[in-house]
């Protein structure tokens, strides 16, 4: 997860440049050289082994829309664990907590909560690419031109905040210069993704999903064999009370806050809706499922490492660099190496998707659109082949350009991004089940969520940002559609210029045509169109 | 601007003029893919360089000073979380610092300048650290440091804590129902197979279904 809710500067995209034994330098820096040349080469490798299927731009985007059920749950697993899943999870529990490590758990009832929205997406749009794709069909440019501009913006600062991580945590763990890290981690995850795109993408997760599960659970055994629960619940008692305390204030307030971040980040980007396009029919619901159940157990390891460092003695000096060294303190060399993959793994999984979302985004959603308005022909399967790679390329370009002079500000920015993923929850899941949700109200409840949620930023803490944005935002939305009802067709969504319109499917129709409950437009004709 | 496709007759006309921008882009794609594996190569196998230049970022303890060992922030103000980081300058000749809080317990030892202390009630906390030599004895010791943590109020927070509990029952069940209904939608036409109703079947063409 990229739970993007740091404090300071400090908390940057994982973990920050480290000074110190305590703190870094687990590894040494031939053995950082030695698995970085070693695992780059096989991304490269196997990312041009899977893409060679990529002939199309179906194939290239959606892996062909044939994704089973292992690769998919894979995908979901390896992207949601993030190099913030395993540095920020820690650090949560030491900030907030039993309720932090809870907290940063519930991310994965983001993926739970997808699970039936990605069966509908797929139905409802069997020849999609993205998410603004739906938005633009579904509420026009009033909608979607703030959830592009959201997306984007998500998108980008996670990018670039990814590869940051990469530099800053290679030179963590293993001294290697934040510059050389930086590009080799971007470089390999781009030229895999380039060749193979969404095959190479969902190939790799399954390996990195694999390796990353497996050093989990054995940093799990080696905590459990090496540390006494009893002496931690001791120690924390003793010397961090309120780590244990039910009555936590701020943890209280960050608990249902991460939950719904979870949700905005899911719901609303490209990285999801892209995997939902690409599974098989049936398999997203199943695999965004098991995709949650296997992430779930990865943020309370973690989260068991923050808590465990008191009564290992383990003196922090940044509350990110904990969850490194307490597996380095009970592993040695071994855990040290282990530590090393794992992260190098979550920092690629999410790279390539990233990468391969946001290209879909610019050929789709920026690329394609204007090139039809300015010619009025639309463009062939090989020129938005040819597109995405320049857009990956392109991406890849703007990352290491932002990424290389390393300014520390940057990272504050992504964490403007709670509010706004926030404030997409109710247009997303409005736009999919109800009838009457209308550009209006969509366009309302992202502009409204997003400004109360930047004022709660400031005004309280980044703990309630999240909560106050899909909060105001579901108001508004519910408001605006009561206000300004739209009518809106379902089968209009899987119009495509490869397949004509069908005029009344069994996956297609709009729910509850008969009106039964109010959740659902019931004003057939009554209301107001686009 | 990228070519899309045109009319067959225009195509004819411009084939040439396609062909030699669609080698140029596919030039350009190769020249930036090479680009991209040259980094990538040089990054990889130049570790025998970067070795030599990487700077002293994590060697060890943080650059010394020669000024006296003191708190950069000795006021820290208040705290509303329960957490903060306490910060002082380095001092030459120290493997080792050690911070002790007002009962003269280690909050902290290490040999980095900061200290993250966390999950601590509402009070006010005072610290010193010392810097510890090679020999194992104290060669400095700084003044106090006080920070005062003041949690939240609990009914704000339990008040945020509920209408964050609305908001995602809200969300789920908009979510169950939608796919209850949704269900409920996509059996039908099956059970109108089981019934015989061949017209219907056939009218509802699937458009999911593109393999």
């Amino acid at each position: 997860m990229n739970m993007a809710i740091g404090l300071e500067e400090q908390l940057f995209g994982g973990v920050v440049l480290v000074s110190s034994v305590d703190t870094g330098r687990i590894l040494s820096q031939e053995a950082g050289y030695g698995m970085l040349v070693l695992f780059g080469l096989a991304w490269i490798g196997l990312g041009i082994w899977w893409g060679r299927r990529a002939t199309t731009y179906d194939g290239f985007a959606v892996a062909g829309r044939n994704v089973g059920l292992a690769l998919g749950t894979a995908t979901a697993v390896a992207t949601w664990v993030t190099s913030n899943t395993t540095m920020l999870a820690p650090q949560f529990a030491l900030q907030l907590g039993l309720w932090g490590a809870l907290a940063y758990s519930t991310a994965s009832f983001g993926l739970f909560a997808f699970a039936p929205l990605s069966g509908r997406i797929r139905r409802l749009m069997p020849h999609g690419y993205t998410a603004v794709e739906f938005v633009r069909r579904r509420y026009g440019r009033l909608g979607s031109i703030p959830f592009l501009i959201i997306s984007l913006f998500y998108a980008m600062t996670w990018l670039i905040s990814m590869a940051m991580a990469g530099g800053k945590l290679l030179n963590a763990l293993s001294g290697i210069p934040y510059e050389v890290g930086m590009t080799v981690v971007l470089v390999v995850c781009v030229l895999y993704t380039l060749f193979g795109g969404m095959y190479a993408v969902i190939g790799t997760d399954f390996v990195q999903s694999i390796i990353i599960l497996i050093g989990l659970v054995v940093v799990a055994i080696a905590v459990i064999a090496h540390v006494d629960v009893a002496d931690v619940h001791q120690q924390l008692q003793a010397d961090r009370p309120m780590l244990l305390s039910i009555l936590f204030p701020a943890a209280l307030m960050a608990l249902f806050n991460n939950m719904l971040f979870g949700f905005g980040e899911i719901f609303h980007s490209n990285v999801w809706w892209s995997r939902a396009f690409a599974m098989r029919e049936g398999v997203g619901p199943k695999a965004y499922l098991l995709g949650g159940l296997l992430w779930l157990p990865v943020p309370i390891v973690a989260g068991f490492l923050g808590l465990a460092a008191p009564a290992l003695g383990i003196g922090v000096s940044q509350p990110d660099t904990v969850g490194p060294m307490v597996a380095a303190t009970l592993l040695g060399t071994g855990g040290a190496l282990l530590v090393f993959v794992v992260v190098f793994c979550s920092l690629a999984s999410s790279i390539d998707s990233l990468l391969a979302a946001t290209s879909d985004l610019v050929v789709n959603d920026i690329a394609e659109p204007i090139a039809e308005q300015m010619t009025s022909v639309q463009a062939t399967d090989a020129t938005k082949r040819r597109w995405s790679l320049f857009a990956i390329i392109g991406l890849g370009v703007i990352t290491w350009c932002a990424a290389y002079p390393n300014i520390g500000t940057l990272a504050t920015v992504l964490f403007f991004a709670g509010p706004m993923v926030g404030s997409c929850i109710w247009p997303i899941i409005g736009g999919l089940y109800f009838r009457r949700s209308s550009p209006i109200a969509a366009c309302a409840a992202m502009v409204a969520g997003t400004s109360l949620g930047l004022v709660a930023y400031f005004a309280i803490g980044w703990f309630v940002a999240s909560l106050v944005g899909a909060a105001v935002s579901g108001v508004v939305f519910l408001i605006a559609m009561v206000l300004y009802p739209d009518d809106f067709d379902f089968n209009l969504l899987s119009d495509s210029p490869d397949a004509p319109i069908a005029v009344q499917s069994e996956g297609v129709a709009p729910i509850d045509p008969d009106g039964r409950g109010g959740m659902v437009g019931d004003i057939r004709g009554g209301g107001e169109t686009r | 601007m990228w070519k899309f496709g045109q009319p067959s007759g225009r195509r004819n006309r411009r084939g040439a003029a396609e062909r030699n921008g669609s080698a140029m882009r596919r030039a350009v794609a190769a020249a930036l893919c090479f680009l991209g594996s040259f980094l990538g190569m040089l990054c990889s196998l130049g570790f025998a360089t970067a070795v030599f230049s990487s700077s002293a970022i994590a060697d060890g303890p943080e650059t010394a000073s020669p000024d006296k060992l003191s708190f950069v922030e000795t006021e820290l103000g208040e705290s509303r979380e329960g957490y903060f980081t306490l910060e002082w300058s380095a001092v030459d000749g120290a493997v080792l610092y050690r911070v002790r809080d007002d009962a003269n317990e280690i909050a902290y030892e290490g040999v980095a300048t900061k200290s993250f202390q966390s999950g601590l009630s509402d009070g006010s906390y005072r610290y010193r650290v010392e810097a510890i030599g090679e020999d194992g004895q104290t060669i400095a010791t700084s003044g106090e440091a006080i920070a005062t943590v003041k949690h939240w109020g609990l009914a704000p927070s339990l008040t945020l804590f509920a209408i964050g509990a609305v908001v995602v029952a809200g969300i789920v069940f908009v979510i169950l129902r939608g796919r209850t209904i949704e269900l409920q939608q996509l059996q039908l036409p099956q059970a109108a197979g089981h019934s015989g109703d061949v017209s219907k079947l056939e009218s509802a063409v699937d458009p999911g279904r593109n393999e």
